[in-house]
């Protein structure tokens, strides 16, 4: 295996936002208008006439209390986030979907922004905005924004655009003219768009929206990746699923065709990116065999001191033993001499009570002395060990006796697997196991009283079999890891550790797991790593098959077939002439040719059409919108008091804008 | 809270400084490594909203006096469609996507390719025998997983 395809997460951090100065030029008269790019992924903020967003960060804020049941918050915005993941339950957006809806967090993030760029001025800030909104925004959520912008923040004027139209003019056109005719596809976060461009401005009754985008596309490859890696639940954050998609993830030209490539061992060997999580260096292999050979040295040299201890010890009884012995024999040879007097002494100093009992203490300790001299040459023979099956010598004898063990031991290990699923099942109601044991429960209820007069005998427990239904019906499903069984397990298995030099090859993939089992699974680096397959193509295909997610809204594909089938033929070819491609989610590669292929295939045959894709498909909406801002004429604008007159819910129109509709006159 | 208010005195402080001398002491004060930093620098914004000098007071009083109704996007979508529209009108609600008109294929749960069989008792889609295997082993947990992910998981059968 090749180890040069082995990667790590960057878990980039975002860089904290410094504090702009508010430059003198920016005061004044004629103050240029802030460039508000808001959208739901990444808010970027800077003056038109600055080339390039002074912010950018993540449209986010997180609310964090310091201590339980106090009122004390931080609240932090965007780029002072250092970890996302430290605080994703705290973490919350402006958005739903893709309109705002929590005006309070909108402001937060405008006093984030407003405050970064340097503003000083008091009570109010005395420039125009360019903001970009929703495609269709609801008005009740432009009047959010109106009443925030002008009432908390008293500007002068705020002028709304649809961002992907500002990309557009920014990589076709210009500021402030008639679009040209096209088809923007808009990639966000939340929600992808197609708009035809027609007669200069979007057309809103060709306008559809899919409702999904990079988060769902994120949050699908983190589940599958959760999935496939339950013991690494933690590590496979969601974070981790946005770099995996940035970083590998490319959308398929042929999705069928690019399946059946992965399906092929060696291309799946080729492409799939495998990523090393972090993790506690265990011992490599070549260590973890040393520490076995260790730890079966330590063993060996314990026993062989047991083994000492007790020879010594068998030794030292021997040898008092002995003395004894010969003791009481010079007794009995003085007791046939001396007279009964003194025998009486000399026996009451030996600790005996008389001649008979004498004797038979001489016996005895003739009998102990011989047996212990055979146990020690028994010993000096062969120090063995007990419990484990022993080995036998010849090859083909002993290959046999192995696999023997080999199988003792799966046969143990699986039939502690189906016991584990069987209890699994019996949680769930509507599993057959758990159904079973209910028919079973049911009938033994019914059995107990049956029919009403007739008592039939109750003979239950007569017979031994009975009794097994309690195991059938027991939570347990018959049967616990009983102790024994664990025992015999972990003699095969010291056996095979002993004798078979493969066993821990496989010791990592048998489910041994049990807390404390001698076959300790040991962590290897291939162990943490994500495999990333098929996963590369899967989740951004989200894009053409919502169905992955259970969504019934069709594809991009679709959707602009549908769209284009909207109008008559010749409009037609206009609009596929430019099939514009923008927004965040345009940076997977792979889009535009995918596109070209499906508008081949829903196209007439031989009819021209042309896939463009924005310079930069996530900034060239703040690009546009900022060059429209320079631009821009005071009529572009909503002023204070066309607001103050017309309503919370107006808006002026531009090329770049929602249409306007009016209510119906009274 | 002692210690908040000092740091908060030091940044306001700063940051009149900054428009005049130079932007580089800013990032110090907001730097990753400082931890206290830019936390009890936001604190200081709620509290004593010294930093931010450009929002209209009377606003901020009459907002705390408001009692605020949340509405989420489906009531944004029925509150926009209650009012009398021309007819033309376009809305937020209108612009959806139509649904799929092509059956939608089956892939496998577990690998992604094309999976043109299901297991029975999980209902799972599996493309090889291998996979079938691997489905057999899996728990319950995992199962109803990727039958949610594709919304295919009913609680009720």
């Amino acid at each position: 295996m090749e180890e040069d395809k082995v990667f790590t997460f960057r878990d980039v951090k975002p860089t904290p936002d410094i504090y702009h100065t508010y430059d003198s030029s920016l005061k004044g008269n004629n103050a240029p208008p802030i460039v508000l790019d808001h959208g739901s992924y990444q808010c970027r903020v800077g003056w038109a006439v600055d080339p390039n967003p002074r912010l950018t960060f993540r449209n986010l804020m997180a609310k964090l209390r310091k201590e339980k049941g106090k009122s004390d918050v931080e609240i932090l915005v965007g780029n002072d986030i250092a970890n996302f993941e430290a605080v994703r339950f705290q973490l919350k957006s402006p958005f739903d979907r893709d309109v705002i809806t929590q005006i309070d967090t909108v402001e937060t993030v405008f006093d984030y922004a407003f405050s970064h760029l340097g503003i000083d001025t008091e009570g109010s800030i005395n420039h125009p905005v360019v903001l970009t909104e929703a495609v269709c925004n609801p008005s009740p959520a432009r009047q959010f924004m109106n009443e925030l912008l002008f009432e908390c923040y008293q500007v002068p004027a705020v002028s709304v655009g649809i961002d992907a139209l500002f990309s557009l003019q920014h990589n076709f056109s210009k500021p402030c003219v008639e679009l040209p005719t096209s088809l923007v596809v808009r990639l966000g976060y939340q929600t992808t768009h197609i708009l035809p461009v027609i007669g200069g401005k979007c057309d809103p009754q060709g306008i559809r929206r899919i409702n999904l985008g990079g988060l769902q596309m994120i949050s699908y490859l983190h589940r599958l990746l959760q999935l496939k890696y339950p013991s690494h639940l933690s590590s496979a954050t969601f974070s981790r699923a946005e770099e995996l998609i940035h970083d590998y993830g490319y959308i398929a030209e042929d999705y069928l065709k690019e399946l059946s490539k992965w399906a092929d061992g060696d291309f799946y060997e080729e492409n799939v990116r495998k990523i090393q999580l972090p993790f506690i260096p265990a011992p490599t292999a070549a260590e973890t065999s040393l520490n076995l050979e260790q730890q079966q040295q330590r063993r060996k040299e314990n026993v062989k001191r047991l083994v000492e201890i007790n020879a010594k010890k068998r030794e030292e009884r021997l040898a008092s033993d002995e003395e004894r012995l010969e003791t009481l024999q010079i007794i009995q040879h003085q007791l046939a001499e001396v007279d009964d007097g003194l025998a009486v002494k000399l026996l009451r100093q030996a600790e005996i009570t008389d001649e008979h009992h004498l004797e038979q203490e001489i016996q005895n300790i003739q009998d102990r002395v011989s047996r212990t001299r055979q146990k020690m040459a028994a010993a000096a023979v062969n120090p063995n060990e007990e419990g484990e099956p022993k080995k036998p010598t010849e090859t083909a004898e002993f290959q046999e006796w192995l696999e023997g063990i080999r199988k003792q031991r799966t046969e143990i290990l699986s039939r502690r697997r189906e016991r584990q699923q069987r209890r699994q099942e019996l949680t769930k109601r509507k599993s057959a196991a758990a159904q079973e044991r209910m028919r079973i429960l049911s009938m033994l209820a019914k059995s107990g009283s049956s029919g009403p007069g007739k008592k039939k005998e109750d003979t239950f427990g007569m017979k031994d079999e009975d009794w097994d239904i309690y195991k059938a019906v027991s939570k347990d499903g018959g049967g616990s890891d009983s102790e024994a069984e664990q025992e015999k397990l972990n003699d095969l298995e010291s056996a095979l550790k002993r004798y078979d030099p493969n066993f821990k090859n496989y010791s990592g993939a048998s489910s041994s797991t049990g807390e404390g089992s001698s076959g300790g699974f040991i962590p290897t680096a291939e162990y943490y790593q994500l495999h990333i397959g098929t996963e590369r193509i899967r989740a951004p295909e989200l894009f053409f098959q919502p169905s992955f997610i259970g969504s019934h809204q069709a594809g991009i594909s679709e959707t602009i077939d549908y769209v284009v089938k909207l109008y008559d033929p010749a409009t037609q070819l206009q609009l596929v002439s430019n099939v514009f491609v923008t927004g965040g989610c345009a940076n997977i590669p792979g889009l535009v040719p995918r596109l070209q292929k499906d508008l081949l295939s829903m196209r007439p045959f031989e009819s021209p059409f042309n896939v463009n894709i924005a310079a930069d498909p996530a900034g060239d909406s703040w690009k546009g919108a900022r060059e429209f801002g320079k631009v821009a004429p005071p009529s572009a604008y909503l002023s204070r008091s066309e607001y103050q007159e017309c309503g919370p819910y107006y808006f002026t129109e531009h090329h770049a804008s929602n249409k306007r509709f009016a209510l119906m006159k009274q | 809270m002692a210690k908040k208010k000092k740091v908060c005195i030091s940044n306001s402080k700063k940051n009149d400084a900054g428009s005049v001398t130079t932007v580089r002491t800013e990032p110090q004060v907001s730097s990753p490594i400082s931890v206290d930093g830019p936390l009890d620098e936001v604190v200081c914004n709620e509290e004593t909203k010294v930093d931010i000098p450009f929002k209209n007071k009377s606003y901020e009083a009459k907002k705390s006096n408001k009692r605020k109704i949340w509405k989420g996007l489906k009531q944004l979508i029925t509150q926009e469609r209650s009012q009398e529209w021309v007819t033309e009108a376009v809305f937020y609600s209108s612009i959806d996507a139509p649904p799929s008109f092509k059956p939608a294929k089956k892939y496998s749960d577990l690998s992604g390719l094309l999976g043109n069989y299901t297991d029975p008792h999980t209902h799972l889609r599996f493309a090889q025998a291998d996979e079938y295997r691997t489905i057999q082993t899996l728990p319950s947990d995992i199962v109803s997983g990727y039958l949610t992910l594709r919304k295919a998981s009913n609680p009720v059968g």
